[in-house]
Parts: C-alpha cells; sequence; structure tokens
C-alpha cells in the first residue's frame, strides 16, 4: 500500500487502491492490520475523488435520481456508493464458518468485528456520508444510507436473513441448555440477541431505535419457548415435589430468568417475560396452591405463606381467593377456640368444680382465647403478608365475626350459619367484665391479672359491634368500683376512658366522665360537711351522684332509717340544700354501708370491727338496747319487707354474731324466731365482712342493663332519623336506611327492623308523613 | 291600547257572553286583554255557580229540608242513632251494610249515627237529590263502587278510620279494626286472604291499629291480589311498616311448618 494516491478523477483506479484496505478494516482471516498510514490513504483518496469529480461535473451523472444534472453538479458519489455496496455483498458472502465452530459462534465472532468495521468504514467514507447521501436523502431518497447503515443491512440481508432459522435455533437451544443448568451463561447469544436489536430500522430516520426485528424475529420465538419450557417443567415439577417444594423452585426460577433477561435481553422483554412466566409458574396452578393454603396455615409456615403470598402477589388477581381463604380460616379458627373453652368450662363445671369461681374466670378465659387467635393471625398478617391492607382487612372482617358471635357469645345461634346479629351478643358484657376484674382490687394472694392489661381490652373493644352495650355494661360495673373504693387505680381508669374516647368518640364516655367529676365533687363536699357540723361522732363518707349518668335504679323498698343515723341524714339534707338550692336528694339506701364497733370481743382485747349494709346496721343497732328481738319485732324497727330483712339477717347468724332459735336456715324468716346476740363474739380476724353472704339480685341487674341499651338505641334511632329528615326535608325510604345504619355504626349494628319500626313510631307522633309510597316528608 | 281595538274586543266578547260593556271591560281587564282567556274563564265560572246554585228548585229543596226533620233528633240540629237507624231502613238497606259507611263519607259525618244538618243538606243539593227514592238510587251506586271501583273503596276505608275514632283517641282497638276489615275488605280483596290477616292480628299482635297501619293494609292487600307470589318476594327491607314484616313472617312460618 505504499504506492502513490490514484488519480482523483480516475474511479476504477480509486477503487483498486481503496479496495484492499477496506478488506483489512472490515477483517479478513490474513494476518495483517489496519495501519495508520494505510487508513489515512484509504480516506484521502475517496476525499480526493469525491473532491474532484465535484468539481468538474460530467455528464454520466451520478447513480440515482440524476434527472436534474444542476442539483447533482457540484455532489459526486453514486458510483463509487455502488461500488462499496457492491463489494460489501461480496464480502459478506464469502465468509465461511470454520469447520470446529458452531454458526453461532462464527455469526457471533465475525458480527462483532463487522460492526467495527462499519464504523470504521463509516469515517473512511466520511466525506461521501456528508455531502453525497445528505443532499440524496433530503431529496427523498429512502434507499441511499449512510456507510455504516449500508453495512448493517447488507449484513441483514446477506447474512441473518438467510441463516435466520439457525441462529434463532442455536440460541434457543444454548438458553435451554443454561436452563438446564448444564452451560453457564455465556455472552456469546447476548451479542447475537442484541444484534437483533442493531438490525432493525426505521426508514425515514436511521437514528431512531426500531425493535421490529427484535420483536418479530426473536422474542417471539423467545418467549414460546420459555412458556413451553416452564409448563412442561412446572408440571412435571409439582407431581414429584408438592407445592411447597413447587414455591421454592418458583423462587429460585423467577430469579434465574430475571438475572438472564438483564445479560441477554433488551428491557422491552421484560413486561411480557413476566407475564409469560407468572403464567406458566403461577396461574396455571394457583389451584394446588390454595389448596394448600390452609395446610401452611395449620403448620404455622409462615416462610411458605410469605412465598405464596409473594409469587400470587405477581398476578393480583390470584389474591382474592387467597383473601376468602384466610379469612374463613381466621373465622373458623376463633369459633373453634371458643368451642373448645366452652367444652373444658362445660367439663369442668360437671367434674364439681365450683361454677362460681368458673364464672369468674370466665371474662379472662374468654377474652384470652379471642385474643389469642386474633394475635396469631396478625402476626401472620406483618410476617407473611406485609401488613398488605387487604389482609388487614381480612383479619379485621374475620375478628369482628368470631369476636361478636360465636357459641359463647350466641348460645342459641348456629354458627355456621349465615353472620346476622340478631339477638344480643355476650361478648360486650364479658369484655366489660374482663375490664372489671383488671380494675378491681383482688384478693390479696392473687395474681390472677398480672397477664391482664387495658391494651388487651381495647384490641377486643375495637372489633365489639355493639359499642353501646359495652359502654353500659363497663359504666355499671366502673359505677360499683367507684363507690365500694375497689378501683386498682385511678390513672389506669383513667386512662381506659382516654382510650375509650379516643376510639370512639367524646360523646361515648360523656357518662362516665361525668362519674369521675361525681366523685370529685363528693370528695370536697365531704370536707365542707365537716367543717359544717357541729358535732363529728360520725364518720359521713357521702357520695352525691347525678341520676342520669349513673346506673343506679331508685331505691323503692320500704325501710326505716335507724334513729342513730337520721340527725346527721337530716343535718346533710338542710346544709346541701342551702347550698344548691332546688336540687333533690334520693337515698340509696341499698348502696350504703358501714363500719361498727363491737364490743365483743374477750376482755381486755380490742373491740371487733364489723363491716354490714345499711339494713344489717338497722337490725343490729337495737341490740344496744336488749339481747334478744323477734323476727316480727325487726320487722317492726327496720320497717324492710321479710325476704329483704331475712337475706340481711342470714350471714349475721351463719357467722354466728346472733343466735337464731329455733335454728335452721327454714326458721330463719318466721315471725317468731328470736334472734339473740352473742356475748363475745369468737373471730381470729379483727375485722368482719358481713355484706358477703347477702344474696345479690345479679339477673335483675342484667336486665335492667339490657333495658337500658334496648332503651337507649329506640331513643336513638328516633333521634338520628329526626335529624336525618330535619335535613333532608324528603327522602326515600332506603336512602334513610342507609344514613341511619351509617350513623349508627360506632354504637351498634341496628336492624333494619329496629329502624323501621323508630319509623312507624315517628309517623305515629306526625313527625313524619309518608309520600309516594316509599318516600317520607319531614312535618315541621 | 288604542281604544278602537279595545271597543273591537269588548264587542267580540259580548257576542259570546251577552254582558253588558262594563262587565266585559272588567273580565278582558282582568286577562289581559287576552280575549280567548277571558271567555274561556267566565264561561267556566258561570256554569259552576250554576251548577251549585241551580241544582235543586226551591221546591225540592224544601221537601229536602222536611226530609232532614223528619229523622233529625228532637231539640238538636242533627240526625241521632234512631233517626240513622230509620233513615236507613227507609233506604232500605241494612244498618251493617258496608255501604252505610260509603254513605257517611259522602254525607261527611264525624260520627256513628251523627248526621249534621248542614252537611246533609249541602251534600245531597249538591248532587241535585232531595227524594228518598232518588238517594236509594244513589246508595245503590255506591254499592255497585266498592265492589269494582278500587279508588272509592280506599276513599271510605280511609275515612272509616278517623270515622271509628273517638274523640281523643288516636289509634283503634284491635277488635273494632278486625271487625271493620271484614266489613269493607273482604268482599274486594277476598275472604281467605282478609281471614288471614284477622287471624294474625287477633293471634300475634298485641297492639292498637295505628293510622299509618290502617292505610298501609289497603296498599298491602292491593298488592297481595295483584301479584301471585307477593308473599314470597316481599321485601323486609322495602318501605312497609314493620307490622307486615311480622304478618309475613308469620304467614311463611305457617306454610313452611
Amino acid at each position: 500500500m505504499a504506492e502513490k494516491l490514484p488519480k482523483s478523477d480516475d474511479l476504477k483506479a480509486t477503487w483498486s487502491f481503496v479496495e484492499p484496505g477496506l478488506q483489512l478494516i472490515l477483517g479478513s482471516d490474513s494476518v495483517a492490520t489496519v495501519t495508520p498510514k494505510m487508513y489515512m490513504n484509504v480516506y484521502t483518496a475517496i476525499y480526493n475523488y469525491c473532491i474532484n469529480k465535484s468539481r468538474t461535473p460530467t455528464q454520466d451523472s451520478s447513480y440515482g435520481s440524476g434527472s436534474n444534472s444542476t442539483t447533482n453538479a457540484s455532489l459526486v458519489g453514486g458510483e463509487i456508493y455502488l461500488k462499496l455496496q457492491q463489494y460489501l455483498i461480496e464480502y459478506i458472502q464469502q465468509l465461511e464458518k470454520k469447520p470446529e465452530e458452531s454458526f453461532l459462534q462464527f455469526y457471533v465472532r465475525r458480527w462483532v468485528r463487522f460492526t467495527i468495521g462499519a464504523g470504521y468504514l463509516n469515517n473512511v467514507f466520511d466525506y461521501m456520508n456528508r455531502y453525497w447521501v445528505k443532499k440524496e436523502r433530503s431529496n427523498g431518497r429512502r434507499d441511499i444510507y449512510d456507510v455504516n447503515t449500508l453495512c448493517l443491512l447488507t449484513w441483514r440481508d446477506f447474512m441473518f436473513r438467510p441463516n435466520l432459522e439457525i441462529l434463532l435455533e442455536e440460541i434457543l437451544t444454548q438458553v435451554e441448555l443454561q436452563r438446564l443448568h448444564k452451560i453457564e451463561l455465556n455472552m456469546e447469544i447476548s451479542f447475537a440477541i442484541k444484534s437483533f436489536v442493531s438490525l432493525g430500522f426505521d426508514i425515514n430516520d436511521l437514528k431512531k431505535q426500531n425493535l421490529s426485528v427484535y420483536i418479530t424475529d426473536f422474542e417471539k420465538a423467545y418467549l414460546d419457548a420459555t412458556l413451553k419450557f416452564y409448563t412442561e417443567e412446572s408440571d412435571e415439577f409439582l407431581e414429584t415435589n408438592g407445592v411447597v417444594e413447587y414455591m421454592k423452585k418458583v423462587d429460585t426460577r423467577l430469579a434465574e430468568e430475571n438475572s438472564r433477561a438483564n445479560i441477554i435481553l433488551i428491557e422491552h422483554t421484560k413486561r411480557p417475560l413476566a407475564d409469560v412466566l407468572n403464567n406458566a409458574l403461577i396461574e396455571r396452578h394457583v389451584e394446588v396452591m390454595y389448596e394448600e393454603f390452609n395446610n401452611l396455615l395449620d403448620q404455622k409456615q409462615t416462610e411458605d405463606i410469605y412465598r405464596m403470598y409473594s409469587l400470587l402477589q405477581r398476578v393480583p388477581p390470584t389474591l382474592e381467593p387467597l383473601l376468602i381463604k384466610f379469612e374463613a380460616y381466621v373465622k373458623q379458627q376463633g369459633l373453634k377456640a371458643v368451642a373448645e373453652l366452652k367444652q373444658s368450662q362445660a367439663a369442668a363445671e360437671s367434674m364439681g368444680a365450683a361454677s362460681k369461681k368458673y364464672q369468674a374466670l370466665l371474662p379472662k378465659l374468654y377474652i384470652k382465647t379471642l385474643l389469642q387467635v386474633y394475635e396469631r393471625f396478625n402476626e401472620v398478617v406483618y410476617m407473611a403478608f406485609g401488613n398488605n391492607p387487604l389482609f388487614v382487612k381480612s383479619l379485621d372482617n374475620a375478628c369482628r365475626d368470631y369476636i361478636n358471635n360465636n357459641s359463647i357469645a350466641m348460645p342459641g345461634i348456629d354458627n355456621n350459619g349465615p353472620t346476622v346479629f340478631k339477638g344480643n351478643s355476650k361478648t360486650p358484657e364479658l369484655l366489660a367484665r374482663y375490664g372489671d376484674t383488671l380494675l378491681k382490687k383482688k384478693a390479696k394472694d392473687s395474681d390472677a391479672t398480672a397477664d391482664m392489661s387495658a391494651d388487651e381490652l381495647m384490641n377486643i373493644f375495637k372489633f365489639i359491634a355493639d359499642k353501646d352495650a359495652f359502654e353500659t355494661h363497663y359504666r355499671r360495673l366502673l359505677a360499683r368500683r367507684l363507690i365500694n373504693g375497689n378501683m386498682v387505680s385511678e390513672e389506669e381508669e383513667e386512662s381506659i376512658i382516654q382510650k375509650l374516647k379516643e376510639f370512639n368518640s367524646l360523646e361515648y364516655t360523656t357518662k362516665m366522665s361525668n362519674m369521675f367529676a361525681d366523685m370529685k365533687a363528693s370528695k370536697d363536699l365531704r370536707y365542707w360537711f365537716k367543717e359544717q357540723e357541729e358535732s363529728d361522732n360520725t364518720d359521713l363518707n357521702i357520695f352525691v351522684l347525678s341520676q342520669t349518668a349513673w346506673p343506679f335504679p331508685q331505691f323503692k323498698q320500704p325501710f326505716t332509717l335507724p334513729d342513730e343515723l337520721l340527725g346527721t341524714k337530716e343535718q346533710f339534707e338542710k346544709l346541701y340544700s342551702e347550698k344548691h338550692s332546688g336540687r333533690r336528694l334520693k337515698w340509696l339506701w341499698n348502696l350504703c354501708r358501714g363500719e361498727m364497733k363491737a364490743n365483743l370481743a374477750r376482755p381486755g382485747k380490742p373491740p371487733f370491727i364489723l363491716t354490714v349494709n345499711l339494713f344489717q346496721m338497722s337490725i343490729l343497732l337495737p341490740f344496744n338496747k336488749r339481747e334478744t328481738y323477734s323476727f316480727e319485732e325487726l320487722h317492726e324497727i327496720t320497717n324492710l319487707t321479710p325476704e329483704h330483712l331475712e337475706s340481711c339477717i342470714t350471714p349475721l347468724v351463719k357467722y354466728k354474731l346472733l343466735i337464731q332459735s329455733p335454728e335452721g336456715s327454714e326458721n330463719t324468716g318466721k315471725s317468731s324466731t328470736k334472734f339473740t346476740v352473742v356475748k363475745e363474739y369468737k373471730s381470729k380476724k379483727m375485722k368482719v365482712n358481713f355484706m358477703q353472704g347477702v344474696k345479690l339480685d345479679q339477673k335483675h341487674d342484667h336486665d335492667d342493663a339490657q333495658k337500658e341499651i334496648e332503651d337507649d338505641r329506640r331513643s336513638f334511632l328516633q333521634a338520628c332519623i329526626v335529624r336525618i329528615m330535619k335535613a333532608r326535608k324528603v327522602l326515600k325510604h332506603s336512602a334513610l336506611i342507609n344514613e341511619v345504619v351509617q350513623q349508627s355504626h360506632a354504637r351498634f349494628q341496628p336492624s333494619v327492623g329496629d329502624i323501621k319500626k323508630a319509623i312507624d313510631l315517628l309517623i305515629e307522633k306526625e313527625y313524619l308523613n309518608r309520600v309516594d309510597g316509599d318516600s317520607y316528608e319531614y312535618l315541621a | 291600547m288604542a281604544p278602537r281595538s279595545v271597543q273591537k274586543l269588548v264587542e267580540s266578547f259580548k257576542e259570546v257572553t251577552d254582558l253588558r260593556d262594563s262587565e266585559a271591560t272588567a273580565w278582558l281587564t282582568k286577562y289581559k286583554w287576552n280575549l280567548e282567556d277571558a271567555v274561556e274563564a267566565y264561561l267556566t265560572q258561570t256554569s259552576m255557580n250554576s251548577q251549585g246554585q241551580n241544582f235543586l228548585t226551591q221546591e225540592q229543596k224544601g221537601s229536602l229540608i222536611s226530609l232532614f226533620n223528619k229523622y233529625k233528633q228532637d231539640g238538636e240540629d242533627y240526625i241521632g242513632i234512631d233517626g240513622t237507624i230509620q233513615y236507613i231502613e227507609d233506604l232500605e238497606f241494612e244498618v251493617e251494610d258496608p255501604v252505610v259507611l260509603a254513605l257517611a263519607e259522602f254525607l261527611e259525618s264525624t260520627q256513628m249515627g251523627v248526621f249534621e244538618r248542614a252537611k246533609f243538606v249541602n251534600n245531597w243539593e249538591k248532587a241535585g237529590i232531595s227524594s228518598i227514592h232518588e238517594m236509594r238510587q244513589k246508595v245503590l251506586e255506591f254499592q255497585r263502587s266498592l265492589e269494582n271501583d278500587e279508588q272509592f273503596l280506599k276513599k271510605v276505608y280511609d275515612f272509616t278510620f278517623k270515622f271509628l275514632l273517638d274523640n281523643n283517641q288516636r289509634t283503634l282497638l284491635k277488635d273494632t279494626a278486625v271487625e271493620y276489615w271484614k266489613l269493607l275488605l273482604s268482599h274486594y280483596f277476598g275472604e281467605e286472604k282478609m281471614s288471614q290477616w284477622c287471624q294474625f292480628i287477633n293471634d300475634e299482635w298485641q297492639f292498637a291499629i295505628t293510622k299509618d297501619q290502617w292505610q298501609m293494609l289497603f296498599l298491602f292487600m292491593s298488592e297481595w291480589n295483584q301479584k301471585d307470589n307477593f308473599i314470597e318476594s316481599y321485601d323486609e327491607n322495602a318501605a312497609w311498616p314493620s307490622m307486615m314484616d311480622t304478618f309475613v313472617e308469620y304467614l311463611r312460618a305457617k306454610t313452611s311448618s
């Protein structure tokens, strides 16, 4: 290549001069390499040719569009372009595969070299590219290309197309071998696949990427092969290894495919590939996964559940059945746990265990049972479902279901039936009693409440459907704790009320807050009363409670207050009415209790302190005057009904403070029976409590609570309807029902029947009127 | 408006109505000189007036009043119990006939066995009726309507509730209600359906009947009468009073057992 540059106007000479160089640039099997000098010579020869020709336009004109000679007058390149095109075809056609290499290897080897060469070639023909090609293309010639593109197109048409089938086959075979882990991932196929990308062109804008070759000639075949491979593999693998192993396998497979795709494929394929994999590996096998789900829950295989979840999550619609299964499972577990508790209770009772003790334990055991199920699956939702809101909701639904409606809460109702909250669930009451157990001072030795907490109470509270029922029961028990002074801590009490308020509403806890306010006011009142009082021989611990907030029904039975207490009572009433004119005091004698000093101890010992209720006190006080009274006489003195008198006197006899004659409980209530106070009382304890033996009417209390709840609901519904109708004036029946249900939601779940009864009543009271058959109007 | 066209309108109005100029002008002014409107309003009003005032001749009205006097209670201005019984008898109907309720509705009676003079005279007069014979024809007409005109039956039925109440009562004793349900509705809605309803009230219902319940029962019966599977497809969530829910539940329990 040391010869002189050819004459610039001689095409043939020029071409002969550059051809050997072109061969080297594109790559030949010879050992010779491109030298900078040669490169420069070739470039210059082509440059000279183009320049010279352009300066002296010739009549033979140019290749292509030469109809208008003036346009081509100064730009020449057509002949040499044709020469080059012809040369490229010949060059590619003479490439040969070595005997020891596969077609793929040959293709990739040549392709890599060729693309580098094409780049150089493009530079060598730079002048032609910049002037002649550009001019031709801007004149609308779409079949003239820059030299790089020309190289690639020629490759496409004379190497790629004729060999596409074998190329594709070898690529796919390589991929399959990789999938079977017979060979490592290698870069060869990556180059081969990328050539599909490079060979796509947008005829109108050569710089724009065009994936048509990649998509039609490669991607589709790749996806088909993938689908086929995994369809077969997954069927077989599942058959032999089962779901759990299969899911692990899928995990690995998906990771492998992902890293393969990153290396050999382009971004475009990721979505369709994921679809194919999801279909072959997941969607086709969801049913067996669903079937396995309950087993995994049974065996608490959180990791496998997580795996199943993350697989199904790749195809969101497949999660829906899992949600349903999960909800049903949690519900069933909840019901099962409660049923077991019920059975063990029943067994314990039939074994003769003191049923009273079990009754007292029930709230705690029951709430604990409910909680355990909730906590177990709350953890599953957290660990396996990543707190996915859909699963949180399913868990909530299931919990609301089994917590409100189970064999203990609704003994009469078949739990397999549809979920309707007909009748009243016992859960609110049991939860209130759980709270009472937690918050009430316990017997000294007991640490039964060590594992109970306000948080547990709140966890169940949020699932309670009848929040109003809980409030009523809780408030009744709170009232007893407050006036009996057996709270564990006031802060704890108030913090629970604070939580209830936050969770529900300010209104929800109004009554309870008022009760605390009454307690504080009563305390101040007591100090004030003490100051006012002239004599202080009585230690009066009085509570003044507002009737609306406290659940104590008026005391209506006959009773005569002993003279000893009458003075204090009257004095208090007088002073109180001076302080607050217009307020009326009603005395709840049935809630009063007191301590009495009894000088019945052996001489030299301190007196006994007897804790008694007010009625017992009124029975005992007369014994200061005489030693013996008949039942009839006590009845006259106290004015208590015989039944009431008998129930109060029984513990006094039982614990041997009074001696009954004749003996026997059947005689206690007979009017002639005599009671004599002992001369010397025998007890190891200095303080004796006689109140515990008095029978309390608990059933009555429960009915009261139930009645209160129902009355409140009735008036709530009526008020709610009036409020809605006042705002809307006219409303359709169904819309009204919906609004009422919505507004009641935070308190209870009203039935349509209850709402309709309230509507009937309001029509009757002429608050509402029917219009058009299914609407109501508000009558102001 | 130009005097000439005014005059023209007045003339046209007079052609139709036969009124004096001043009266014609007044009508036309009232209807903003729209001839058609004015004529129509005039004709409507005058025809109404003549109906109201000229239905009975003086002579006829006299006999209507003496008819009232014949039955009216001594010293009072209304027909009392005895007079009513006699009146019904003279009309050749039984006192227990449901048509008596239609008559009571027609004569705007407020209470069982009481027909006030003004209501009696005005209502018969409006109908152009003055003799006992014509009255019987009218009552026969009521009787036919009770049998085949649901709107008419409903009017009489709704009237009956208020008619049966004592002064300060708001609800009807269930026994009374049952008695009148049978009397009024059995024929129209069928013996079987009514007796099912009445049996339900007798056996299961413990309250007095409200106006709403009374009125809604008619619609309930009407739908039951029209739809074959009304009870099967009854929707408790619809706007029926809850009493109907209870009844349907009762019926369904009865059929399933």
